[in-house]
């Protein structure tokens, strides 16, 4: 079926079948229309050519033609002196005769010979025409094509329906294979020959080749075909058959570009709409090149100049508007006065608007003293050079973020460093202090020997203070220790304090006085707390002046509470305040006297991972530290 | 004679402790990392175990954790960390009693010392139901005496009647005057230091290293409790 699809010679088979089956199927249902409506056709009764419909036909023809002169001349004599030449007799040799009566049943002409078969009564006019057929018509006569036909008619009656029928079956299923087949070829579908012309072209000219010939049809008339047959029954036959192969032909290309898809693409009108559609692409183009160029020109000049003049040029206009309108409305009335108000609602609009976007900004730089770095300004409707400005803010709190992050990696980084060396210290440092303490407990005779153990005793013990004390302090000023929050009762705690040091004190001959109220409750870290406050009393103890009292002041100052410790220095304090909380700094600048240097250090870190502060205040030998919780 | 097992990957650290420990007439072996301990404790009949954190191979929480799974005998841990983070997983794992490096030696001894009591002695001895107990800490109200693993421990009035309130509510923390007014029974005007001092006192005497209390524990800012050991 495929092969048969694809085949070129069945469709031009098809094709010829097609049209032949279309004719008879054509002539079939005319001849099945004439037996349908002449009476008495269908019946197997022998019919005279005379009593048919065809025949009738005829006869009125003839009967006009004969009475014709009559009726159609007004010039015609008055027809009561009866002359018989007013009438276009027939030849008595043609088919036709007739008994012609006026209104009163006179005869008024006879042209019938012993041949004539009656053909009915016509009533025209006032004539009475009794029609006759001269039987048996002769070849050259006019009436042989009419008999002819009847005989054609009458022969094949039964014929017409089952062979018209099977006709236009065929000529369906032709038609529906042709459908099928158009466009196709055995490589596929491709359009070849007409199917590429373009469509309108094409079915143009077969349009209008089935016009002409619906024409000629037209022209043919019934009368010319009857008397010729032959010939116009050809030419009839020629012209149905070229409309029929016209219209097969435009059904098969239509047929065939569906089925190609894209139908579309063979036309004319898509061609020049494809041209249209380039052509309005390529001004469009250029005219959207033409507004940017204009508007980055405008932009680009109303940009480059000094914010100054932006403002004053804008302010120019403003005024030049107010006067102008301001003028109308002296000049032509009160219609203008609406358009001075519209104009400077607009400027206080505008003005308020750009007053919001400062607003903005300076929340924002607001923000970003107070430290907040992550704060960003919307510059979503902002005016250009204010979103410059924001933009600017931005990257400085960028910068400063990604600076501030770099210092806390590189924090994090020394802690763990810290961290890691001194527990590595830590094994060889256990070592030592176990044997130095082994020595010791050997029986030594060399004096000197026992001094250098001292000595050595002394040292590794400040190595093991130094040890912890530094990874407390790398943590407490890096933040990577865990502070837990909760209510401390800073009496209790003074308290405590002075308990634990109580012996300590009066070994360094202090005297503590604490004036504490009943209760004091701040937000800290207890053990934090008491670390500040060990490394306090330790160096209270370590330098203040024997004999000496120890103030601990517990007292509310405005919103802060304040804890603060006051002693009397051993030794004159030769270096300010501040420095003594530095890493490594001690008031004795000899360093003999055991400690770290990080004591102070420690407090301060510990202090403001809580929130809080430590003051350090030297006023001559009094040394004031300060615990200020917000 | 008990034997105590010193677990440390370095030597030197081994030998000082065997010379303390074996000058106390205790019994040592050594071991240089975990898995060497394990093996050591299948042999031998051991009392103790002195156990470093740090030591390659097997590290001492794994070491600890694996012993217990099989053996109660107490285990001290040596660690170089002093964070707290270390100590309490060290105590979860299973350890006793832990030491911060460097120590002292002395400590250590004490802590030894303290552990055996408890380990030997602790399990026969019979607890009267009177008596207030935590944490090693008995305290017989009738004879009004208190012993720390099995050793008398001798108070003032004060002390044992601060010491009493502590043991009868465990865990429960006193600030300064709560304590006075329990057991001065007076009003605490003039308190002062005074209770922080006594418990300073008390806690020389119950603890080992005062200044790192393991039972008798100073809450800064609210006051002190005893420890809630072994509930």
């Amino acid at each position: 079926m495929k092969k048969l699809l694809d085949s070129y010679g069945a469709r031009v088979l098809a094709f010829i079948l097609c049209c032949l089956f279309a004719m008879t199927a054509i002539a079939c249902a005319a001849g099945f229309a004439y037996v349908y409506y002449e009476p008495g056709m269908e019946s197997d009764a022998p019919r005279n050519f005379a009593d048919s419909e065809l025949a009738n036909s005829y006869t009125w023809d003839q009967v006009w033609r004969v009475i014709g002169p009559v009726v159609y001349s007004p010039s015609a004599p008055d027809t009561e002196n009866g002359s018989p030449d007013r009438f276009f007799l027939p030849d008595p040799e043609s088919g036709f005769s007739c008994v012609i009566r006026d209104a009163d049943g006179n005869i008024l002409e006879d042209t019938r010979i012993s041949a004539s078969q009656p053909a009915g009564l016509k009533q025209a006019e006032n004539y009475t025409v009794e029609a006759y057929i001269n039987l048996p018509v002769g070849r050259s006569s006019e009436l042989y094509g009419y008999v002819t036909l009847y005989d054609l008619l009458y022969n094949g009656r039964n014929l017409f329906f089952p062979i018209g029928l099977a006709a236009g079956l065929l000529t369906l299923l032709l038609f529906i294979f042709l459908m099928a087949a158009a466009g196709r070829t055995p490589e596929g579908i491709r359009l070849g020959g007409f199917h590429r012309w373009p469509l309108e072209i094409y079915l143009g000219i077969l349009i209008l080749i089935a016009v002409f010939f619906a024409y000629v049809i037209a022209e043919i008339g019934y009368r010319s075909l009857m008397r010729e047959l032959l010939l116009y029954g050809t030419v009839l036959a020629v012209s149905v058959l070229t409309i029929g192969v016209a219209a097969l032909l435009g059904c098969m290309t239509l047929a065939a570009r569906f089925r190609a898809g894209q139908w579309w693409r063979g036309t004319v009108t898509f061609f020049f709409l494809t041209w249209a559609w380039r052509i309005v692409k390529w001004c469009w183009k250029i005219l959207c090149r033409f507004c940017a160029g204009l508007w980055r020109g405008t932009s680009g000049l109303v940009r480059a100049l000094p914010l100054t003049w932006k403002a004053v040029l804008a302010y120019c206009a403003f005024t030049l508007l107010n006067i102008l309108l301001s003028a109308n409305v002296l000049w032509n009335g009160a219609g203008f006065l609406f358009c001075l108000f519209v104009l400077d609602a607009a400027a206080g609009l505008a003005v308020v608007w750009v007053t919001m976007q400062l607003k903005k900004l300076q929340a924002a730089g607001r923000a970003m003293a107070a430290g907040d770095l992550s704060y960003t300004v919307n510059t979503k409707y902002m005016l250009p050079v204010l979103r410059e400005h924001a933009e600017n803010l931005g990257a400085v709190s960028l910068g400063m973020t990604r600076a501030v992050n770099e210092r806390m990696r590189s924090e994090h980084f020394k802690t763990e460093l810290i961290t890691n060396v001194s527990h590595d210290l830590k094994t060889p440092l256990t070592s030592i202090v176990s044997y130095v303490d082994l020595l010791k407990g050997l029986e030594i005779q060399e004096p000197q020997a026992r001094e250098y153990i001292d000595v050595l005793d002394r040292q590794s013990q400040r190595l093991k203070k130094l040890t912890t004390d530094l990874v407390d302090a790398s943590k407490a000023s890096s933040g990577v220790l865990n502070v837990n929050m909760e209510s401390v009762d800073l009496t209790e705690l003074a308290r405590q304090s002075a308990g634990e040091y109580a012996e300590r004190f009066a070994l360094a001959q202090l005297e503590p006085v604490l004036n504490l109220p009943e209760e004091c409750v701040v937000r800290a870290d207890g053990r934090l707390l008491w670390r500040v406050v060990d490394n306090l009393l330790t160096n209270v103890v370590k330098y203040a002046l024997p004999g000496t009292r120890v103030y601990l002041d517990l007292a509310r100052q405005e919103d802060k509470t304040v804890l603060s410790l006051k002693n009397i220095s051993r030794e004159a304090l030769n270096i300010p305040a501040e420095e003594l909380m530095e890493r490594f700094v001690r008031g004795d600048t000899s360093r003999s006297t055991e400690g770290s240097g990080l004591g102070l250090s420690i407090a301060r870190s510990l202090m403001e991972l809580m929130g809080g502060e430590l003051r350090l205040t030297l006023d001559g030998d009094l040394f004031k530290a300060e615990l200020v919780f917000g | 004679m008990y034997t105590v097992l010193i677990c440390d990957d370095e030597r030197d650290i081994r030998s000082a402790l065997r010379i303390y420990l074996t000058a106390e007439g205790y019994e040592v072996l050594e071991a240089e990392n975990g898995a060497a301990a394990l093996e050591m404790l299948e042999q031998h009949q051991v009392h103790l175990v002195l156990m470093d954190v740090m030591m390659p191979g097997m590290d001492g929480m794994t070491a600890t954790a694996r012993l217990r799974e099989s053996s109660n005998v107490p285990v001290i841990l040596i660690t170089a960390k002093s964070e707290d983070n270390d100590k309490i997983l060290g105590l979860t794992v299973g350890a006793d009693d832990y030491v911060t490096k460097p120590f002292n030696p002395l400590e250590v001894l004490a802590r030894v010392r303290a552990q055996l009591r408890r380990y030997a002695r602790l399990g026969g001895m019979s607890v009267k139901t009177s008596d207030l107990a935590c944490g090693g800490i008995v305290m017989d109200d009738d004879a009004k005496q208190v012993t720390l693993n099995g050793e008398e421990i001798a108070l003032t009035p004060t002390e044992y009647d601060i010491l009493r309130l502590l043991l009868q509510n465990p865990g429960k923390v006193f600030s300064s005057r709560e304590i006075y007014t329990r057991v001065w029974k007076d009003d605490p005007l003039t308190a002062e230091s005074t209770v922080p001092v006594h418990i300073r006192h008390l806690r020389e005497k119950v603890e080992i290293d005062p200044a790192n209390p393991r039972l008798l524990k100073v809450v800064w800012g609210k006051g002190y409790k005893l420890e809630d050991k072994g509930k």
